[in-house]
């Protein structure tokens, strides 16, 4: 896997042109198998109220970290770190859980998808004794908001196949590189979706310029129908393969930033349909599924599942 | 002194670009629109370069929320950082809105219920350190980067500078006068607003130029205001297939101007269209559902009241306010005052309806409506008569005439019941009763005055809806017309824009019909084979013709007493 992915880049890095990198950009991208779902998606909602150890349990519920790292693999991780007020961001006792354990199981590099600035880490009680583990990390230190385009890190493509609405987009090239991808979310309110999430969160692998394509792209300001039909078509780049989601304190009202009302619920919920994932977290913030539309969108691409009797819930307490 | 003149010269130079330090006093600050933003607060000193973003760049500034402050009408958003001399530090950002109401719409969506009243601007609100609040067309919030007293104080602070700094107050939105003052009013101009209060189905989009919304915890009212009456018919009934294909509603029901569904969460929504606005309620319970009627009622009677400045410059308006106030005379029943829908066809339509309630029936007894022009009143009189003219099957008669813009109908049982009191006080409150119908040439060409028994007759002004249907070559310009029915025999005459229009028309009929080849003559009668239902065509001048129902010889016949005629009033 790891030769497969420096060859790739090796090719991009030769290849040079804009033309040739929006051509190797298509080259890239894994893309997702449209499943027929036979099977519901097991999600696992840990309640407690130290997050580190509910982390660990939610992934160990789904079969370990080990199930979705093999030994030596690359690992990207998309971690919703870049807000200050309480609610707003991925608490980081999470995120270091989910570290110990990639470590743990034997991955090779783990790379950031975004910046993630000192200080967040530093707000974990975890920090000191993980600060050799947080110095593992490798980021992509020019995606920080917001981030502008460059043929190092990122990649332009053209189209995403089997996308609706999303025309060209601008992505970090790691995202499509690594071997593994796991995403790290918070769930909480954005106005413009409802619900901001793991399909929502995957916008923090675009650059600035894509983003603002998403919300004014249709031509009409303020399109929700678009927004959500384009996080549901970059959902399309690649499978996900584990969902990590902070749902023990987040915010329920001006969103995505804050401050907003915090709702404590001490939940980490986590999975690998990113569909279904969201779909059992939306309930938290007072909707149905069905009133978020990248959650329905998603599902109609064949990315994962939101209908209740199409996920299997494990919960547990600590 | 060369060193010192040096010294000086450096000082002037980088004097500019050191404005924003100066501290507040006298006329120093920071333009920003039309105010001049504070550099300080007591031991609260702005630090570095304030940061300007222009509408289109505010996803520069923010990850993710730039949607709803755009759609509040952001022109401009100023950030800036005041630090303490212990280092403790509070941004602020500065929203310019387009103008009051949208200042006052941001901050309350952001307004939330746990935070405590700021006493700043016109209203503000703070908690733990985030405090905001909206003055004229402004929207404040300051964030302290730490939790504690002095920073909190600090946020006040500073927060009652900028206040001071802007020396104009905002209008509150009219459009709220007309929810109950006594709950939590929300102001909202688009989607986000709305949907961020009750997720809406998502198309097609509600697109309201503006909206009120009240809030409790047993339901909340939405009044959305759209452009015109029309646009509001078209829009609810797209909602209402959009709502029967979405699988999360239970159930559904809808008339002309009404719907509800109930929701997965056993909501129970309602919606009304009145004029331009639709009214909805989101229940949470069946007895508050049952209340809708109530609470619609009471909104679409102030808006009612509210009206003639919404129609500034209306001459016929007064009077049509003046009516609306008379009560009826009938010691046996009771007549209120209802305020109807206006007709599909006429914008900008205002009506009042006066109603019996008694016994197990309410009975309309009087209607009147406010039109755009007196043709609109006219026109709507006709198709008004022709369509009460059906009902004379079940004895109802009613009595029509037009005054100005105002057409006014009553039942005439009613007229005998209530001794004419309400149409005698309607009178005189119109002063003056238009004399007759308008002169309208090729109307009256269209009547053939040695045909009795049951007639109708209908004028229109402007293209009648349905029209189009039936003949979709129609040119994308307003067509008065007129027609005329007599015992199943049916003679529309439609005026178009000029001859060539006209022939245009004729020919897509002898085309559809299978008879190809191009009008060119002024003049010119054909008999088609009925496919479309029309049986024979006829153009003279930009007028055609169009005649169902009847045989060749009367449709000819017609034909050319109509250009006879035509001619004769022409001439006049």
């Amino acid at each position: 896997m790891s030769n497969s992915s420096l060859t790739r880049r090796e090719f991009m890095k030769q290849s040079g042109a804009l033309g040739v990198a929006s051509l190797a950009g298509a080259a890239l991208i894994p893309g997702i198998a449209h499943e027929t779902w036979e099977e519901p998606a097991v999600i696992a909602s840990v309640r407690g109220s130290d997050y580190y150890r509910a982390t660990l349990r939610a992934v160990e519920v789904l079969g370990g970290m080990e199930k979705f790292v093999p030994h030596g693999s690359s690992v990207g991780l998309l971690i919703n770190s870049d807000f200050e007020a309480p609610g707003a961001y991925v608490h980081p006792d999470i995120s270091i859980a989910a570290l110990r354990m990639i470590q743990d199981a034997g991955a090779g590099e783990i790379w950031s998808l975004q910046q993630v600035k000192e200080e967040y880490w530093k707000r974990s009680s975890f920090f000191e004794e993980n600060r050799d583990l947080i110095g593992v990390v490798r980021y992509v230190a020019s995606n920080v908001f917001p981030a502008t385009y460059n043929e190092e890190d990122f990649v332009r493509i053209k189209k995403i196949p089997g996308s609706v609405s999303l025309g060209e987009v601008e992505v970090v090239r790691k995202f499509l590189e690594c071997d593994v991808f796991i995403n790290i979310p918070i769930c909480k309110h954005h106005p413009s979706t409802l619900l901001t999430c793991a399909l929502k969160n995957l916008m923090g692998i675009n650059s600035r310029k894509s983003n603002i394509t998403f919300h004014l792209g249709s031509g009409v300001k303020n399109d929700p129908e678009f927004l959500g039909q384009c996080i549901a078509d970059l959902n399309l780049l690649r499978k996900t393969d584990l969902v990590i989601v902070d749902a023990t304190r987040f915010i329920t009202t001006n969103g995505p930033s804050g401050p907003g009302e915090i709702l404590h619920k001490d939940q980490v919920v986590a999975g690998t349909d990113p569909v279904a994932v969201d779909a059992t977290c939306t309930p938290l913030l007072g909707y149905d599924s069905r009133d978020v539309i990248s959650t329905v969108r998603a599902s109609g691409l064949g990315i994962g599942r939101y209908l209740a009797e199409q996920i299997q819930v494990i919960e547990y307490t600590l | 002194m060369a060193t010192l003149l040096r010294a000086c010269l450096r000082f002037l130079l980088i004097l500019p670009g050191m404005w924003y330090l100066l501290p507040v006093s006298g006329q120093n600050g920071i333009p920003f629109g039309d105010i001049l933003l504070p550099t300080g607060a007591g031991n609260w000193t702005s630090s570095g370069e304030p940061r300007f973003y222009q509408s289109r760049k505010l996803y520069d500034l923010m990850n993710g929320a730039a949607d709803i402050f755009q759609e509040y009408g952001c022109e401009e958003a100023c950030v800036m950082e005041f630090f303490h001399p212990s280092g403790k530090s509070i941004k602020a950002e500065v929203y310019r809105m387009h103008d009051a109401p949208g200042a006052f719409g941001v901050y309350t969506f952001h307004r939330t219920d746990y935070a405590k009243p700021a006493g700043v601007g016109q209203d503000g609100q703070m908690s733990s350190t985030y405090l905001i609040f909206w003055k004229d067309r402004y929207f404040i919030s300051l964030t302290g980067a730490e939790e504690n007293i002095a920073v909190s104080a600090g946020i006040r602070q500073i927060s009652d500078e900028f206040a001071k700094s802007i020396h104009q107050l905002g209008e509150i939105p009219r459009i709220l006068r007309y929810l109950p003052q006594d709950l939590s009013l929300c102001y909202i101009r688009g989607i986000i607003g709305l949907r961020n209060t009750y997720p809406f189905p998502e198309a097609p989009l509600f697109d309201f130029i503006e909206g009120g919304i009240a809030v409790t915890d047993d339901y909340f009212l939405c009044l959305l205001r759209f452009s015109g009456p029309s646009d509001v018919l078209i829009r609810l009934r797209q909602t209402i297939e959009k709502t029967l294909l979405a699988p999360r509603f239970m159930s559904v029901s809808d008339n002309q101007t009404e719907m509800s569904y109930t929701d997965l969460k056993n909501n129970i929504i309602k919606f009304r269209q009145f004029q331009q606005f639709v009214l909805i309620l989101v229940a949470h319970s069946e007895t508050t559902a049952a209340r809708s009627h109530d609470f619609f009622t009471g909104i679409e009677h102030k808006i009612f009241a509210d009206f003639p400045d919404q129609l500034a410059g209306c001459p016929d308006c007064p009077a049509f306010r003046a009516i609306s106030g008379i009560p009826t005379n009938n010691e046996k029943n009771e007549c209120v005052i209802h305020l109807l829908n206006p007709p599909s066809w006429a914008d900008h339509a205002n009506a009042i309806e006066w109603k019996y309630q008694g016994g197990h029936d309410t009975i309309p007894c009087c209607r009147a409506w406010l039109l755009d022009s007196p043709e609109d009143a006219y026109g709507f009189m006709s198709w008004y008569d022709f369509l009460t003219g059906r009902l004379n099957a079940v004895n109802t008669r009613y009595l029509s005439y037009v005054s100005g813009r105002i057409f006014i109908t009553c039942s005439a049982s009613f007229v005998i019941q209530d001794e004419c009191h309400l149409l005698d006080c309607i009178e005189d409150a119109l002063q003056v009763i238009y004399p007759g119908e308008p002169k309208i040439p090729f109307m009256e060409s269209l009547m053939d005055n040695s045909m009795t028994g049951s007639t109708a007759k209908l004028y229109f002004p402007r293209t009648f809806p349905g029209l189009e249907e039936w003949l979709p070559w129609l040119p994308d310009v307003d067509i008065p017309g007129a027609a005329r029915w007599f015992d199943g025999k049916v003679s529309l005459c439609l005026e178009f824009p000029d001859l060539e229009a006209a022939q245009n028309v004729l020919d897509q009929l002898l085309k559809e019909n299978g008879m190809a080849g191009k009008t060119s003559d002024e003049s010119k009668f054909v008999i088609l084979s009925n496919h479309s239902g029309i049986f024979a065509a006829g153009i003279t001048g930009r007028f055609l013709l169009l005649f169902t129902g009847m045989d060749v010889f009367s449709a000819e016949t017609k034909f050319q007493a109509f250009i006879r005629s035509l001619q004769g009033s022409l001439k006049q």
